[in-house]
C-alpha cells in the first residue's frame, strides 16, 4: 500500500461538490432520492472515520462496526429514557465509543499487523454477542423499534421528524464537512507525515523517535469516536436499532469502500463511498447480493488493481502529462 | 462426575472438528504463509452441501460425503487460482482483504441459496443414543472422532512419505530454497490449498448431523481454527491438533458450567490472551509442518 500523493486542493474540490449537492434537495424533493443522498452522506463520514485508522496508520481494524452500533444503541436507549437533544446524544455516544476503543486497545495494540486484525475481529464478535444476549437492556435480536426523533432541545422540543428528510440531509452534510476537515487535519502536515511513516515502516519510524503506540492509539480513538457519533445520528433517522449494526457486514462494507476507492486518500474514500452506496440503493438489491458484488469487486481490486479507483485516476493523469 | 464426563465427551468431539479445520489452516499458514479468513466458510459450505444432498435430495450419506468432497476439491482449486496465487507475494494487508472478500462472497452465496435459518442433517447414526452407565452419547460422535483421527494419520503419512508431501514440508521450512532446488512451489501451493479446503469441508460434513449449520458459522469457525493455530504455534500441525482439542474441551466445560450463550466468547478470550502473552504459541518456538 504505497502512499498516494494527495492533491492539495482536493478538500476544496470535495467541499465545493458537497455545497453543490446541498442545493439538490431544494430542486428534487423526492423521498427516495433524499434517502439515497442521506445514506451516501452517512457512508462518506463512516468510511472516512474507518480510513483514519486503516488507511492512514495502516492498522486494519475489524471492529469498526462495534463503535457505530454502540453509538446507535446508546442513542436509542437515551431516547427511551430521557429524550436528550441530538447534540448531547452525539457527545455521549462519542465518549462511550472512545471508552470502548480504550478497552479494546488494551489487548489489541500490544499486537501488530495481522494479529491486530485477529484480535479486533474477536473483540467485535464478542461485543456483538453481548448485545445479542443482553436482552434485558438491548432487547437482543428483537431490536429496538421506534427510536425517538432527533430534537434540538430536551423532551422533544424542536423535534426533527423522521419524515423531514431535508433536515436530516443537512444534518449529515454538516457532520460530513466537519469530518472531512478533521480528516484533512489528521492526514496532512506534521501529524499526517508521522502517520505515513508509521504505516510504511514501523521499525524505521520508531528509530527516528516516533512513539508508534501513541499515534496508533490516537487514530484508533479518533476514528472510534467519529463512528460512534455517526451511529448516534443514524439511529433516529432509520428508527430501528438491531444487533446487526455491530456485525462484520458493516465493517466489510467499509473495507470495500476504502480499498476499492483507494485507502489513505480523501478523494478515493469519498469517491468509493459514492460509488458503492448509490447504485445498490437505486437498484434496491438485497444485502446478500450487494455484499457478493462488493466481495467480487474487492477481490478484483486487491489482486489486480493496486491503489483502487484513485490509483487508476492518478495513472491516467500521469500518462496524460507525459504525452 | 457424570455430567463432567458428558461435557468432556462433547468437548472431545468438538475438538476433533476444530482440529480438522485448524489442521487445514495451519498447513496453509505453514506452506503458503497465508492466513485464510475464508477457511471457516469452506466448513460452512461443506455442512450446507451435506444438508442439500442428504436432506433435500435424499442421496445416501456416504455418497453425499464423496460428492461434497469432490465439490470442495474443485472449490479449493478455484480458490488457489483466483485468490491465493495472485496475492501470495503481496503484503499481509492484501492477503487479509482478499481472503475476507472470499469469505463475504461464500457466506452471502450461502444466504442466497439456503436462507439464514440454521439447518441440521440428522442421520440414523446421530439419532442412535448410546448409554454407557449414566452417560448418553450420540453414536455419531464416534464417527466424528474416528474420521478426524484417520484424517490426521493419512495427512501425516502423506507429508512424510510422498514426494509432494515432502515438498510441502520443504516449502514450509524455506520457500526460497525450494525455488533454487527446482521444486515447483506453485504446484505445492495448489495441492496445499486444495487439501486445506477439503479438510475444512470434511469437518463441516461430519459435524452437521450433530450441530446446526448457518451462513454465519463460517467466521466464528475461522476464528476458532485461528485460535488453535496460534495456540499451537503458526505452522505447527501437532500443536494445532492438541490446541484444538484443548479449545474444544475448555469451550464445552465453559458452556456447561458458566454460560452456553457466551460459549464463543471463551475461545475469543483465549485467542487474545495467547496472542498477547504467548505469541509463538504454547509449545515454544515456531516449527514447520
Amino acid at each position: 500500500m504505497k502512499a498516494i500523493k494527495e492533491n492539495k486542493y482536493s478538500i476544496f474540490l470535495i467541499i465545493g461538490v458537497l455545497l453543490l449537492v446541498s442545493i439538490l434537495p431544494l430542486l428534487v424533493n423526492l423521498p427516495f432520492v433524499l434517502h439515497v443522498l442521506i445514506s451516501t452522506l452517512m457512508y462518506i463520514g463512516f468510511a472516512l472515520s474507518y480510513d483514519i485508522v486503516t488507511g492512514q496508520i495502516g492498522a486494519v481494524s475489524l471492529a469498526h462496526a462495534s463503535f457505530f452500533g454502540l453509538g446507535a444503541y446508546v442513542t436509542a436507549l437515551i431516547g427511551k429514557a430521557i429524550g436528550a437533544p441530538f447534540w448531547l446524544n452525539i457527545i455521549i455516544a462519542t465518549i462511550l465509543s472512545i471508552g470502548l476503543a480504550i478497552v479494546m486497545s488494551l489487548p489489541a495494540f500490544r499486537l501488530s499487523d495481522l494479529s491486530f486484525s485477529f484480535a479486533t475481529l474477536g473483540l467485535a464478535l464478542t461485543v456483538q454477542l453481548v448485545v445479542k444476549n443482553w436482552v434485558k437492556i438491548t432487547r437482543g435480536p428483537m431490536c429496538i423499534h421506534n427510536v425517538s426523533n432527533s430534537s434540538l432541545w430536551f423532551n422533544g422540543i424542536l423535534e426533527i421528524s423522521r419524515t423531514n428528510l431535508i433536515a436530516y440531509f443537512y444534518l449529515f452534510l454538516m457532520v460530513d464537512i466537519v469530518i472531512i476537515i478533521l480528516y484533512r487535519l489528521i492526514s496532512t502536515g506534521r501529524l499526517g507525515r508521522t502517520l505515513t511513516a508509521v504505516r510504511n515502516d514501523e521499525v524505521l519510524a520508531s528509530s527516528v523517535g516516533i512513539n508508534i503506540q501513541r499515534y496508533k492509539r490516537l487514530t484508533f480513538f479518533i476514528s472510534a469516536g467519529i463512528a460512534g457519533a455517526i451511529g448516534s445520528l443514524w439511529a433516529p433517522y432509520i428508527s430501528v436499532v438491531c444487533p446487526d449494526y455491530l456485525s462484520m457486514d458493516y465493517t466489510l462494507n467499509l473495507l470495500a469502500i476504502v480499498f476499492i476507492g483507494g485507502s489513505g486518500s480523501l478523494l478515493g474514500v469519498v469517491g468509493g463511498s459514492i460509488l458503492l452506496t448509490v447504485w445498490p440503493e437505486l437498484l434496491r438489491v438485497t444485502p446478500a447480493f450487494r455484499l457478493i458484488i462488493y466481495g467480487l469487486f474487492l477481490l478484483i481490486f486487491v489482486t489486480s488493481i493496486p491503489n483502487g479507483v484513485k490509483g487508476i485516476i492518478s495513472n491516467v493523469n500521469k500518462r496524460l502529462k507525459i504525452n | 462426575m457424570e455430567i463432567f464426563l458428558q461435557y468432556l465427551i462433547a468437548g472431545i468431539t468438538n475438538g476433533a472438528t476444530y482440529a480438522l479445520v485448524a489442521l487445514g489452516l495451519t498447513l496453509l499458514v505453514g506452506v503458503a504463509r497465508l492466513v485464510n479468513f475464508a477457511h471457516g466458510d469452506f466448513f460452512m459450505l461443506g455442512g450446507y452441501l451435506l444438508v442439500f444432498l442428504f436432506v433435500d435430495k435424499e442421496i445416501p450419506y456416504l455418497l453425499s460425503i464423496v460428492i461434497t468432497l469432490i465439490v470442495m476439491l474443485i472449490l479449493g482449486l478455484l480458490f488457489e487460482r483466483i485468490v491465493v496465487h495472485p496475492t501470495i507475494n503481496k503484503t499481509w494487508r492484501e492477503q487479509l482483504v482478499a481472503t475476507l472478500a472470499t469469505s463475504i462472497i461464500l457466506s452471502n452465496v450461502a444466504i442466497l441459496f439456503w436462507g439464514t435459518t440454521p439447518r441440521l442433517a440428522p442421520t440414523k447414526l446421530s439419532l442412535t443414543i448410546l448409554r454407557l452407565g449414566p452417560i448418553t452419547i450420540s453414536s455419531h460422535r464416534f464417527v466424528v472422532f474416528f474420521v478426524a483421527v484417520i484424517s490426521f494419520i493419512a495427512l501425516s503419512f502423506f507429508t512424510k512419505n510422498t514426494k509432494i508431501g515432502k515438498a510441502m514440508r520443504a516449502a514450509s521450512q524455506n520457500r526460497d530454497a525450494c525455488l533454487i532446488y527446482g521444486i515447483n512451489v506453485n504446484f505445492v501451493s495448489l495441492v496445499t490449498v486444495t487439501i486445506s479446503t477439503m479438510m475444512s469441508g470434511l469437518a463441516g460434513v461430519i459435524i452437521t448431523p450433530l450441530y446446526n449449520v448457518s451462513p454465519t458459522v463460517g467466521s466464528v469457525m475461522t476464528l476458532k481454527a485461528l485460535t488453535s493455530v496460534v495456540m499451537g504455534g503458526l505452522g505447527n500441525t501437532t500443536g494445532a491438533i492438541i490446541s484444538a482439542f484443548i479449545l474444544g474441551i475448555v469451550e464445552a466445560l465453559f458452556s456447561g458450567y458458566v454460560s452456553s450463550q457466551y460459549q464463543d466468547v471463551a475461545s475469543f478470550v483465549i485467542m487474545i490472551l495467547i496472542l498477547v502473552f504467548r505469541p509463538h504459541g504454547m509449545f515454544g518456538k515456531k516449527v514447520g509442518i
